[in-house]
């Protein structure tokens, strides 16, 4: 870690409110946007990140100086998205709603034109993303942290805490479980484009 | 030209295959592998349709007025943080006794349930309503901050376990009080809040906590005491 960023970690072990605020300031944006991947809502995202936030600043000395500050806050915001998707899909089970952004839309970038091309693509995403809440948290991290923060196996073996052997067979095996899922899904994707 | 494991195309596809260009060569000569090598890049981009926005503007400015008023100093390394220990402490010992003696000029020495239930009678109605939503609102925040911990956390107890000792018997208590007041909604949520605190208390440092995420998530505990929480703090 640069040693700007460990003295902050640091000063806010010790209590220093100013010095989490600039964590704040620094790591809000990444991890919002990791949320939202997750839960598909701009202010689900945010509370996710409240709560990631408050859980760092409670467990910050058992942070360990020599990770990455970045993909310790990633795994506990995952942590804190995943809680809240469980929570919302609970309470959407019981209301027959189907999840939306806050505006009322989904917003998913598909390949697809036409509407019911998008509404597969839509439901694709959607089960993309109760697969991943479905994955063990190590295989979570690391398959979200290769594919889209493109870390190495080594940094997520450093986020992981574990060996670069047990990071790589994290990502395979996570990447085995999401195929199962999604390739049902994507065979009637192509039907419906033939 | 010998079978190629999935896990090697997977390495291929994020760019850490230690012999890419090999494996690319077979990939043109092998229509096989060409054919297994399109479905993973097919499947795996379905995950790019996961990607996010921008945030709204001013998001950094917004989670700091979120997250500073909830800080405070962290705890030290072999005792409970403070305002942790002062959340528990203000819920046993001052929500029910001192509060209720304090506010009726009586001093702040503790006595036992039945007085303070007394004290408590002989407030005006609403003052004691105030009373009781505002103790009971702080100890239904402090119980979400344990849950989050337990939820979000690394999977084991450290000095969380005192806090959770702390607030099961101040649960107890405001249980007991939300009954004889006849507020059965609010008795009902401490009474599912109990076992998931006495787990959390009992529990071994080194045992992981899987019982007790699974019975927040499956009572879906964290959305019922954010709302009441909510409601009794708009109330008080």
């Amino acid at each position: 870690m640069e040693t700007a960023e460990l003295d902050l970690v640091r000063r806010a072990r010790s209590g220093d409110a100013e010095a989490f605020r600039e964590i704040v300031q620094a790591h809000s944006r990444p991890l919002w946007r990791a949320a939202y991947r997750v839960l598909n809502d701009a202010a689900a995202a945010e509370d996710a990140v409240q709560n990631a936030f408050l859980n760092a600043w409670r467990t910050l000395d058992r942070f360990d100086d020599r990770a990455q500050l970045s993909t310790w806050l990633y795994r506990i915001v995952m942590n804190a998205a995943i809680d809240l998707r469980r929570q919302r899909s609970r309470r959407q089970a019981l209301a027959g709603a189907l999840p939306e952004d806050d505006h009322g839309q989904i917003t998913v970038k598909s390949p697809a034109a036409d509407p019911h091309r998008e509404a597969v693509w839509r439901q694709i995403a959607e089960r993309a993303r109760d697969a991943i809440a479905d994955l063990s948290e190590t295989e979570r991290t690391a398959v979200l942290l290769r594919h889209f923060e493109g870390c190495t196996t080594a940094e997520i073996a450093h986020a992981l805490g574990s060996d670069e052997s047990a990071a790589k067979q994290a990502v395979f095996r996570a990447v085995r479980k999401l195929r199962a899922v999604l390739v049902p899904l994507m065979e009637v994707s192509r039907g419906t484009s033939a | 030209m010998g079978h190629r494991p999935d896990e090697e195309l997977i390495l291929l596809y994020y760019g850490e295959h230690d012999a890419p260009a090999e494996l690319e060569r077979e990939l043109a000569a092998d229509p096989e592998l060409a054919r297994r090598y399109d479905a993973l890049r097919r499947e795996l981009s379905a995950l790019d349709g996961l990607d996010a926005p921008e945030p709204r503007p001013g998001l950094e400015g917004r989670m700091w007025a979120r997250v500073a008023p909830s800080l405070v100093r962290p705890r030290r390394r072999f005792g409970l943080p403070e305002g942790r220990l002062g959340w528990a402490a203000l819920a046993t010992a001052v929500a029910l006794v001192a509060v209720a003696g304090f506010l009726a000029g009586r001093g702040l020495r503790p006595r036992n349930e039945n007085t303070v239930t007394a004290d408590i009678q002989a407030l005006a109605p609403a003052a004691r309503e105030r009373v009781l939503q505002a103790a009971l609102a702080d100890h239904l925040e402090s119980s979400q901050r344990l849950m989050l911990e337990v939820v979000n956390g690394p999977g084991t107890l450290g000095d969380e376990r005192a806090w959770a000792a702390a607030l099961l018997s101040a649960n107890q208590l405001y249980r007991r009080a939300a009954e004889r007041a006849g507020q059965r909604r609010v008795a009902s949520l401490l009474l599912e809040l109990e076992p998931v605190l006495n787990e959390l208390a009992e529990t071994p440092e080194s045992q992981d906590l899987r019982d007790a995420r699974t019975q927040i998530h499956d009572r879906d505990l964290l959305f019922k005491v954010r709302i009441t929480r909510n409601n009794l703090k708009e109330l008080s």
